[in-house]
C-alpha cells in the first residue's frame, strides 16, 4: 500500500522481479547468440562482461524508463555518476537502484 | 525508442527532462564523426538534464539513425538540425553544444540561423578550414584499414570484441557504402565573413594539448562574444576524460545566460 514500508519478503520479490526485467532487457539488447554460455547475474558488468556499446546503454536506459516510468528516475541517477561508474556498472547495482527507488515510492 | 522523421530519414533522438516548476533552457547537443548521442548521454547530458531540457540526436549515418547512401555535406547536417528543432517544437533560441566534428554543424547552424541560437558551447570543436575535409577523409580511410584485423563476436566459443566488431561494422559501412568521405573532402572552409556572422555568445572548452589548437585561434579572432576555457592536461577527448569539469562549465554558462536574459 502506498506509503507503507514493504516487508522484507516483499522487497525480495521486488528485487527478483527487477532482476528478471533487467536480464530480459539485456538479452534483447545483446542478443541470445552472444549470451550463449554466459549467465547474467548481479556481478555481470555491462562493459566488461557483456561488451555493451554506449548507444546500447542508451537503449537499455530507455527500456528501463518505459518499464518503470516515474517510479525510477534513471536520468537523475546517471547524472550523479562519473563516466567510469557508468561504464563499469553491474546488473546488481541497477537492481539495487530499482529496488531502492520503488521502496522510496512505496512499492 | 524515440525516432522522428526529418528530411525523409528516421532520426534516433533522446530528450532528457526532469520535473521542474520553472522554465528551463533548451540545450541541443551535436556529436562528432563516428560517434553518436551516447557520447553525451554517458558523460554530461544526464547531469545537465537536472538544470535544462537536453535534446540529443544521432546525426545521419550515425548511431541508430538511418544511413542514407549520400548527403553528408554541411548543408545536410544543418537542414537535419533545423528539422529536428521543428519536430521537437523548439521555437525559443537554443543553447547549442558541439563536440569535435559536431562543430561543423553547430557553427554553420549559428551562422545560418542566428535568431535560433542563444549561445554556442564548442567542446574541442572543429571549424571547417582549408584542407580539413581532405585530412579527415584520409584519417577515416586509414582507420578503416585497421578494422580488417578485428575479430567477430566469438573466438573458440568465447565472446570477444563484440563492441569493437559492431563499431567497425557500422563505421565501415558508413565509410565504404556512402558518400561520407567525398562529402567531407568537399567541405566548404569557413570564411571570415562566416565567423563574423556568428552573433551569439560562444564558450569554447578545449584541452591544453589539443591537436586542433589552430581552430581555437581562428574562432577567438573573429567570433565577437568568445570565451575560451582551457582544461590543463587534457587533449581532444575531454568529453570522456574530464566530463565533470566540462559539465560544470556548461552549467555555469547556462546560469550566466539565464541571469543575462532576466536582466
Amino acid at each position: 500500500m502506498l506509503g507503507q514500508k514493504p516487508r522484507s519478503d516483499e522487497l525480495s520479490d521486488v528485487a527478483t522481479s527487477a532482476r528478471e526485467s533487467v536480464v530480459e532487457m539485456l538479452t534483447v539488447i545483446v542478443g541470445e547468440d552472444y549470451l550463449e554460455g554466459i549467465e547474467i547475474d548481479d556481478d555481470t558488468r555491462f562493459d566488461l562482461d557483456l561488451e555493451i556499446e554506449s548507444i546500447e546503454f542508451v537503449t537499455f536506459a530507455e527500456m528501463l524508463v518505459k518499464r518503470y516510468g516515474d517510479q525510477v528516475n534513471f536520468i537523475a541517477w546517471l547524472g550523479e555518476k562519473e563516466l567510469d561508474d557508468i561504464i563499469g556498472i553491474s546488473v546488481g547495482e541497477v537492481v539495487d537502484f530499482i529496488v531502492a527507488s520503488l521502496e522510496a515510492k512505496g512499492g | 525508442m524515440a525516432f522522428v522523421t526529418v528530411n525523409g530519414l528516421n532520426f534516433h533522438t533522446q530528450v532528457l527532462k526532469t520535473e521542474s516548476d520553472r522554465a528551463r533552457p533548451a540545450v541541443v547537443m551535436v556529436h562528432g564523426l563516428t560517434a553518436n548521442l551516447a557520447a553525451y548521454y554517458c558523460t554530461i547530458a544526464n547531469g545537465l538534464a537536472q538544470v535544462a531540457d537536453v535534446y540529443l540526436y544521432d546525426q545521419r549515418g550515425h548511431g541508430l539513425t538511418e544511413m542514407p547512401t549520400s548527403g553528408y555535406g554541411e548543408s545536410d547536417y544543418v537542414a537535419d538540425l533545423r528539422g529536428l528543432l521543428d519536430s521537437w517544437g523548439l521555437d525559443e533560441p537554443i543553447h547549442l553544444v558541439s563536440n569535435s566534428f559536431g562543430g561543423i554543424t553547430a557553427l554553420a547552424f549559428a551562422r545560418d540561423y542566428p535568431t535560433h541560437v542563444a549561445s554556442l558551447v564548442l567542446i574541442e570543436s572543429l571549424l571547417s578550414t582549408e584542407g580539413l575535409g581532405d585530412h579527415l577523409a584520409r584519417e577515416l580511410a586509414a582507420w578503416l584499414q585497421t578494422g580488417n584485423a578485428v575479430p567477430g563476436y566469438k573466438r573458440d566459443g568465447v565472446a570477444v570484441h563484440r563492441k569493437l566488431a559492431r563499431q567497425k561494422r557500422q563505421w565501415g559501412r558508413l565509410i565504404r557504402k556512402t558518400s561520407l568521405l567525398s562529402d567531407i573532402s568537399n567541405l566548404t572552409p569557413f570564411a571570415t565573413a562566416d565567423l563574423k556572422a556568428i552573433s551569439c555568445p560562444a564558450l569554447a572548452i578545449y584541452g591544453s594539448s589539443t591537436p586542433v589548437i589552430d581552430h581555437i585561434r581562428i574562432l577567438e579572432r573573429y567570433v565577437a562574444k568568445f570565451d575560451l576555457h582551457v582544461i590543463e592536461g587534457a587533449g581532444h577527448s575531454i568529453m570522456v576524460d574530464r566530463s565533470s569539469e566540462v559539465e560544470e562549465l556548461i552549467r555555469d554558462r547556462l546560469a550566466d545566460q539565464s541571469t543575462l536574459v532576466k536582466s
